[in-house]
């Protein structure tokens, strides 16, 4: 029990960010942390408890007021499975703490008890906020009472343990069977292309789903057709046990609660006495050997290129050859035709490119609109999503001593990490608007328009990024993995994007829908939001982004 | 030539990890950096090399002065970190050529230095493999390399023996003695004491951050008659 204690408050503390040491940089991370709360986290929070406690309003009358906040509470649980798999791989087999733990006189169950509840923390914060505002929502619907209260307090932090428990079993079992694979790099890989693979089938399958609004849910449900609650009560039944307990204040459903967590626990860990040590041991990192070129074939190659470019080059090379890097900051970028698809989809709206062809053709005003905010709420949102502005310097860990002693101006290094912030989300925005654009036969003049609005938001997110990652960069971490999730800097930046897009856009909206404002009024308005915002970052990374630099000593 | 002159470096406003340190390095010589672990030998390395800036006290590095002209203060360096696992992503020739771009090293002269280094370190056959196959004595090599592609004329260098074989050992101690004897100074820390005896003109030995001698190997030992380098050492740290 002590080796857990110690080995637990180990991985927890190497979470952690380390806190700023002067006064400058304690105020503005405690700005953009009451903003990350108060702007974006607490207004989530608030719309998810509306949401439960309207639907606990809408079924209370057929008597199936829990059904609302225990699908709430599935959803939680597949979430928690799909981003907690990634996290437990990379705590369980891919962090470089491994290696000296090995060696230890630890028992397999007591690393993986221990790793496990770091993973559990860390992935927490965010489920505890989201479980808390449904069960007031619940609460609030449906008039819960004291005890009820009081047992809801349980399942508040221990309902993602469970799916978390899969994602370990499935991670134990998985490595414990490939033993032909033993290099850490070709593991990952596959690991993340399952994951996104599930992602992508997830959020296709919603977008396949065209009864997928809360109306025709709730008139299935009083139908009597509960088959995917069915279904999902198999796989989480944590879920309705804890639903049962708080909604219907029972007891057995309680102990029923507990008893299904200490077994799960139980089996997790008995099961990482045969399979943890077995898929752990003799994993390497040792890339491919083959087609080495002869050293003066290598020097043949050689060619003197500028120190911007080359730096560009080694970001690059880092960013696509890690497999955390490739998949979170590259891949990422290429993938939201699949989440706007999904988004029509649920919206119920039947855009096909034959009917946007012929409305833009008609000067469908609203369509023109939704071309003009949605490729600012794209790019803004691709630009924050894959974290490679906002992780750029926490991205060199240890090496960031290496910005510091190389001759190399700090606002060169700066601008070439801006520019690959914006380059990789450019890329993956525009791959798929310019075409569709073209399909579309939207008028020269509009694309020339919309590039230009997309490339100012994707630069206007790189640079804010980098200026937030500059305030305290996190350059202590063990794997790639953790410099991306364990990194608030990525979490502050993603809340202003997400807060600028919602002002930008939903305001766009409104005032062009309530005002008499032209489409070429709006997007002028939108140039003129946009340059001010890149100003804005611009004077403040003027003001003091590199003597953010300059100042900071280090991991 | 190094000069450092009254340096302070205080982490959190609490920990004086180096108290107004002076120390020259002429060209032509090779000084060793000595003191016992926390002795304030990295933090000195890191302020010369512009990773950190010293509270008070001035760095100058070939006549530039590091905080004024911090660019060309550190193109006349070659630093070897204390750490070799650096960008194992890169293969070894792209870490060559990205520090060789860095530092402005012409193609032709970079060719010629990049098979001088590889075929002195043995490291031929891996130039074309991502450094994170290398073993951890590889990579030191790898990065000793590196950082003297350019021909630097100050080479500062931290612990740069740690991990090496027996060979490369020698290269490396042969070449800092050719550095110097061309008129280029040499700075490096080091735990172990027979190498200091045997490569290094003067040393220089702190403790909690203070200088507690400077001077020829001679001085020294003439200062403390019938004990060897290695019960200096002790005596002198031990008083502290």
């Amino acid at each position: 029990m002590n080796s857990y204690i110690t080995l637990t408050k180990t991985f927890i503390a190497s979470i952690s960010m380390s806190e700023p040491q002067d006064k400058r940089r304690k105020i503005m991370i405690l700005i953009l942390s009451l903003f990350a709360v108060f702007g974006v986290l607490l207004p989530v929070a608030i719309a998810v408890g509306i949401l439960v406690k309207l639907m606990t309003e809408t079924l209370l009358p057929i008597g199936c007021q829990a059904l609302g906040i225990q699908l709430m509470f599935h959803v939680i649980c597949l979430f928690t499975v799909i981003f907690g798999i990634n996290v437990i791989f990379n705590e369980f087999y891919f962090s470089n703490d491994i290696e000296y733990l090995l060696p230890w006189p630890l028992r397999a169950y007591q690393i993986v008890a221990s790793k496990f509840t770091a993973a559990f923390y860390s992935e927490n914060i965010m489920q505890v906020i989201l479980v808390l505002s449904c069960i007031i929502g619940y609460g609030i619907g449906s008039k819960m009472g004291i005890l009820n209260w009081i047992l809801s307090v349980l399942g508040i932090i221990t309902l993602p343990i469970l799916p978390l428990t899969y994602c370990a079993i499935l991670s134990m079992v998985l490595m414990a069977f490939t033993r032909v694979i033993r290099n850490k790099d070709r593991i990952q890989k596959i690991s993340v292309a399952l994951i996104f693979l599930m992602v992508i089938a997830l959020v296709a399958s919603i977008g396949f789903l065209q009864n997928m609004d809360i109306d025709t849910y709730i008139e299935t449900l009083a139908s009597g057709d509960q088959t995917f609650f069915k279904v999902m009560n198999i796989i989480f039944p944590n879920v309705p046990l804890f639903v049962k307990t708080f909604s219907e204040g029972n007891i057995v459903a309680l102990l029923a609660y507990v008893v299904i967590h200490v077994i799960a626990v139980g089996i997790m860990l008995l099961l990482s006495e045969v399979l943890y040590f077995r898929g752990v041991i003799g994993l390497t990192s040792a890339g491919n050997k083959s087609h080495k070129k002869s050293l003066d074939k290598l020097l043949s190659q050689c060619k003197q290129k500028s120190p911007a470019y080359s730096y560009f080059l080694k970001e690059v090379r880092i960013l696509v050859r890690t497999p955390v890097f490739f998949t979170n900051c590259i891949a990422i970028n290429f993938l939201w035709p699949i989440f706007v698809y999904a988004m029509i989809k649920i919206m119920h709206y039947n855009i096909t490119l034959e009917f946007l062809r012929s409305q833009y053709a008609e000067r469908n005003l609203r369509i023109q609109l939704f071309f003009l905010l949605g490729i600012v709420g794209i790019s803004v949102l691709v630009a924050a999503i894959n974290s490679l502005s906002s992780n750029a310097i926490s991205r060199e860990g240890k090496h960031f001593s290496f910005m510091k002693y190389i001759p190399v101006p700090y606002e060169t290094q700066w601008n070439v990490k801006a520019f690959v912030g914006i380059l990789f989300p450019a890329a993956g925005v525009l791959i798929f608007f310019l075409p569709a654009c073209i399909i579309i036969r939207i008028p020269v003049v509009h694309i020339i328009l919309f590039t230009l609005l997309s490339l100012m938001s994707i630069t206007f997110v790189s640079d804010m990024g980098i200026y937030i990652d500059s305030i305290q960069p996190k350059l202590i971490w063990d794997d790639e993995m953790s410099a991306l999730r364990e990194n608030y800097n990525t979490f502050f930046a993603m809340a202003i994007a997400i807060a600028f897009t919602a002002i930008v856009c939903v305001g766009g909206f409104f005032l062009f829908c309530n005002t008499h404002i032209t489409i070429g009024f709006t997007a002028l308005i939108l140039v003129i939001i946009l340059a001010i915002a890149n100003l804005i970052v611009l004077y403040l990374t003027n003001r003091s982004g590199v003597r953010n630099l300059e100042e900071q000593e280090e991991a | 030539m190094i000069q450092i002159d009254n340096v302070t470096k205080t982490y959190n406003n609490s920990v004086r990890a180096v108290d107004r340190l002076n120390l020259t390095v002429n060209n032509g010589e090779i000084v060793g950096f000595i003191g016992p672990n926390g002795a304030g030998k990295t933090t000195t390395i890191k302020m010369l090399t512009g990773i950190l800036k010293p509270d008070s006290g001035s760095v100058i590095i070939n006549g530039c002065n590091m905080s004024t002209e911090p660019l060309k203060a550190k193109q006349a360096i070659g630093y070897i970190a204390d750490s070799p696992d650096m960008f194992l992503r890169l293969k070894g020739i792209e870490f060559m050529n990205l520090i060789s771009d860095i530092y402005k090293v012409p193609t032709d002269v970079r060719k010629e230095r990049i098979k001088t280094f590889a075929s002195r370190f043995d490291l031929t056959d891996v130039l074309d493999e991502p450094m994170q196959n290398y073993s951890h004595g590889m990579r030191q090599k790898m990065m000793v390399a590196a950082a003297l592609v350019h021909d630097p004329a100050v080479w500062i260098l931290d612990e740069p023996l740690t991990g090496l074989d027996p060979k490369s050992a020698f290269a490396l101690k042969t070449m800092m003695r050719e550095h110097a004897d061309a008129g280029n100074s040499v700075l490096f820390s080091t735990h172990v004491l027979e190498v200091a005896e045997k490569l290094c003109d003067k040393v220089i030995i702190i403790n909690q951050g203070r200088t507690l001698f400077y001077g020829t190997l001679d001085e020294l030992t003439a200062r403390y008659p019938d004990m060897d380098l290695e019960k200096i050492f002790l005596e002198m740290t031990a008083h502290e």
